[in-house]
């Protein structure tokens, strides 16, 4: 019994941070109507940048957020002008395909640069655990957790209530129509990418004291966040965390019960099925999966 | 040839087509006309197979269409325009028009000359070779129509060809509708023009409020009182004396 | 409907309906291209060369069948690595285990992942756009990590090794000469296949399903059994790809092999050379596969992965500014010339 609810508990710790990584993914989509295909690059890069902050100043993680989400930031920006602007109103293929490009070249530029060695940083506190009852959770993961949970509320509160997040929304629901209101949907567009990359900075922080960054880290990472907005829904917040606590859950008891490459098959079957019995997610837009979008 | 039996559709508690019954005979124009909202491009909808009625049935030729897919409807000679034209956009008129020949011929070289009557019948032969980002408003609507045509339907279902072209274009749109009967084109045509499904259509049916209100040529449908109080209003009804 | 009266304004902008660029027309280019192909096989004297060439075909198929999907019918695959691993475990499988000759083997793989291919498009029958995609993609990682884990099947991480016996009969041969050649054909076919889809009626219901399926439904096409059938033929033709690298790699590794890192390369060497033409995949991999393992070979002594960084790069710029790749550019610089026939639908509708 206890297992279980260890099991459950860092499950859906583990899936707080899984959505935290997924959430710009879906952010990005909800408005630009576009698929990132370079979005676990983006994730090596905070990795890679929290990694370094860490290691050259000595400050822990969380404090190199301050740096790291800036540098996300601006990041997007660049993309946004080189990449995707100039995609964004043509078929989605030459999004899919310029964003994957991008992929190939910063995945291999990090090996370039950086070899194929693992990087990680010391754990916290010389790698404590908390205790809750019968309950053994690592510093860290209860840390990422709520992190990501005050961050999401918080976007969500802001999405609902901010003037820029009712014109996200509008944006989301009717993009012409959003623009006849008086929306400057270019810059939200932009606003948006760079947002959802700065989000991305934030998963890198969050991430880079429990797992090792390495150049092909983002496609592990990225193939989850897929699965977990598709979950959901994509465009939707509150479906990416419940997308990600899904896949956290299914994660967390399949690696013990069954053997962990088989939890990989577990997730993937389950996004086959929704995608089947209902393919617009969880808590999808209804019928955005139909029509497909932007052609 | 064609029968609506009773058909009606609902949208949850909304009927937008209630109970509608009428028959197209071949070789005729049939229009139906009403108001907007009277139900026209549901009905249009029902009767193209690509909405199922809630309730009655349509019959082509002796088979009940009303369950069948769009696809297996247009295999049986029923071919239809979109509103909002739904040309293939990647490919050039001529073989928009080509597609839709090949549906009966084999080969590009047998569906070739279909292809070419259809367009030169329409009037848009000299764009064969254009891609279809350059055409305007109203040649889209004359290539969806040539489409249709190059399926050698028994019956032509229009829903409102004659939107957004320029009044040349309507005169030759009209000709091109009335001389189909004597190729061997039945015609259901729902229109918001009057003046072209005045003068050319053979008969009418006027909608309202989901209802057919009325029936005849149209030279009875103009004096039908309860079609004149749908279009302009009871006050203009009673006005007129009809 | 019978005779209509004519009217012959058969013109526009010059051109006459017999005039018009005709799909499927194989160019000048085309006929020059292959040829010369033919004859750089025949006259490299080098192992190296040969490699790359042998590499080159390959690829230039396995992107031509990944086109029939992708471009013909607008169903992008991120998932192709899968029904190309299906051939080549299928053949191998039976090659291994009972001595089945790869000849009959890469049949019988090409009709299972021809399944693999209907299965996954009735399944993601209502999907669309990234949706379709990202599903595509989920699928090739279900079929990795079965590669990988179902050991007694597919060996697992180890893979499979087939025994570099000569035998004309099990398809593995001494020298280049018999795999240069094979796979020679297997591309010209696959060209040959693609250019007589683009004229034919199928391909025509190809082009309408992926413009628009209501439409297409409005002339009597049945836009499912043309989206699985496209799925299923290009995947069948993949999968015969997968026996040809089988039995000339004779090693499986399922790391490599069902990664989507494959399925990438298909899809980018077709977005590259022109997507949705028979030239644009053989252009593609043309100057994609050798110009990547050259860059690679003198590259790897100071970095290795620039190739891949410069190649990224390329992507990014071609898909940016050459929309329709590099056949749709050359049917620009030569719009009325021997270049027409590569006029590639995206370039049509600008």
């Amino acid at each position: 019994m206890d297992t279980i609810v260890q099991l459950l508990v860092s499950g859906v710790m583990l899936g707080g941070i899984y959505a935290v990584m997924s959430i710009g993914l879906t952010l990005i989509f909800g408005v630009l109507k576009i698929v990132n295909f370079a979005h676990g690059e983006f994730l090596m890069l905070a990795m890679y940048s929290a990694w370094a902050v860490v290691t050259f100043t000595g400050v822990n993680a969380y404090v190199a957020m301050i740096v790291v989400i800036p540098l996300l930031f601006v990041f997007g920006v660049v993309v946004y002008w080189l990449i995707v602007r100039p995609a964004v109103d043509k078929p989605h293929l030459i999004v899919v395909f310029a964003t994957m490009g991008l992929s190939i070249a910063m995945q291999n530029l990090a090996l370039v640069l950086m070899t194929a060695d693992l990087r990680d940083i010391p754990p916290l506190l010389s790698g404590t655990s908390l205790h809750f009852g019968p309950l053994y959770l690592r510093l860290e993961l209860v840390i990422g957790f709520l992190i990501s949970i005050i961050v999401t509320a918080a976007l969500m509160l802001f999405i609902k209530r901010s003037y820029l997040g009712k014109a996200i929304r509008a944006t989301v629901q009717d993009r012409d129509a959003a623009m006849l209101m008086g929306i400057n949907v270019p810059r939200l567009f932009l606003l948006t990418f760079a947002a959802g990359s700065a989000l991305v900075g934030l998963a890198g922080c969050i991430m880079i004291p429990l797992y090792s960054t390495f150049p092909t880290v983002g496609l592990n990472f990225v193939l989850i966040a897929y699965v977990i907005v598709v979950l959901g829904g994509m465009g939707s917040m509150e479906g990416a965390l419940l997308g990600g606590i899904c896949v956290g859950v299914v994660q967390s008891l399949s690696g013990y019960y069954v053997a962990p490459a088989y939890g990989q098959m577990f997730y993937f079957l389950i996004f086959l099925l929704v995608m089947v019995f209902r393919p617009n997610g969880l808590l999808g837009q209804r019928g955005a999966a139909m029509i497909g979008i932007n052609e | 040839m064609l029968s609506v039996e009773a058909i009606g559709r609902n949208f949850g508690a909304l009927w937008a087509v209630r109970d509608v019954t009428f028959s197209v005979e071949p070789g005729e124009i049939v229009g139906i006309i009403g108001p907007n909202g009277a139900g026209k491009s549901t009905l249009f909808g029902l009767i193209a197979a690509a909405l199922s009625p809630t309730t009655g049935a349509v019959r082509f030729i002796d088979r009940t269409i009303s369950s069948m897919r769009s696809y297996e409807v247009a295999r049986l000679g029923l071919a239809r325009t979109f509103q909002i034209p739904k040309p293939f956009k990647q490919l050039t008129v001529w073989e928009n028009v080509m597609l839709s020949a090949l549906r009966r011929h084999r080969t590009p070289r047998q569906a070739a000359p279909i292809a070419e009557q259809a367009m030169s019948y329409i009037g848009i032969d000299d764009l064969a070779v254009a891609p279809i980002a350059a055409l305007t408003v109203g040649q889209l609507k004359k290539l969806e129509v040539a489409r249709a045509l190059a399926t050698e339907p028994k019956l032509l279902l229009l829903d409102e060809v004659m939107a957004g072209l320029i009044p040349a274009e309507v005169r030759e749109m009209m000709t091109a509708i009335a001389s189909l009967p004597k190729r061997g084109v039945t015609v259901l045509w729902v229109e918001h023009v009057m003046m072209a499904i005045m003068n050319v259509a053979h008969r009418l049916v006027v909608m309202h409020q989901g209802r057919v209100i009325a029936q005849g040529t149209p030279a009875d449908v103009a004096k039908d009182r309860a079609v004149i109080a749908a279009y302009l209003g009871e006050k203009y009804a009673y006005a007129t004396g009809s | 409907m019978t005779a209509i009266p004519g009217r012959s304004r058969l013109a526009f902008k010059g051109l006459s309906f017999s005039k018009a660029p005709r799909r499927g027309a194989v160019s000048v280019i085309d006929i020059v291209v292959l040829a010369l192909c033919a004859i750089a096989a025949v006259s490299i004297n080098s192992q190296y060369a040969g490699e790359i060439m042998i590499r080159t075909f390959l690829w230039a198929g396995l992107a031509l069948a990944w086109n029939i999907a992708g471009g013909y019918a607008g169903l992008i695959s991120f998932g192709h690595a899968a029904f190309f691993a299906i051939g080549a475990y299928t053949s191998t499988i039976l090659l291994l285990a009972w001595g089945i000759s790869p000849w009959l083997g890469i049949i019988v793989g090409a009709l299972f992942a021809g399944c693999a291919g209907a299965l996954l498009t009735t399944i993601c029958a209502r999907l669309r756009g990234p949706f379709f995609i990202l599903s595509t993609l989920a699928a090739g990682e279900v079929t990795r990590i079965a590669a990988l884990n179902w050991r007694s099947l597919t060996g697992g991480p180890e893979g499979l090794e087939i025994p570099p016996v000569p035998s004309a009969l099990d398809m593995v041969f001494k020298n280049q000469w018999p795999y240069l050649a094979l796979v020679l054909a297997y591309m010209v076919l696959m060209f040959g296949l693609s250019a007589w889809i683009e004229q034919s009626r199928y391909g025509y219901f190809l082009f309408a399903t992926r413009d628009d399926e209501d439409g297409a439904a409005a002339i009597g096409i049945n836009p499912w059994a043309m989206r699985v059938s496209a799925m299923a033929l290009s995947a069948a033709l993949a999968g015969i790809g997968g026996t040809l690298y089988a039995q000339y790699f004779l090693y499986l590794d399922p790391t490599h092999i069902v990664s989507p890192d494959i399925s990438f390369e298909f899809a980018l060497i077709c977005a590259i050379g022109g997507l949705g033409t028979a030239s644009g995949p053989v252009l593609g991999a043309l100057i994609i596969v050798p110009l990547s393992e050259l860059l690679r070979g003198w590259l790897s002594q100071s970095a290795s992965g620039l190739h891949l960084v410069i190649y990224g790069t390329v992507v990014v710029v071609v898909i940016l500014y050459f929309p329709s790749g590099i056949s749709g550019a050359i049917a620009r610089a030569w719009p009325q010339g021997f270049g027409k026939s590569f006029i590639s639908n995206e370039e049509r509708a600008l």
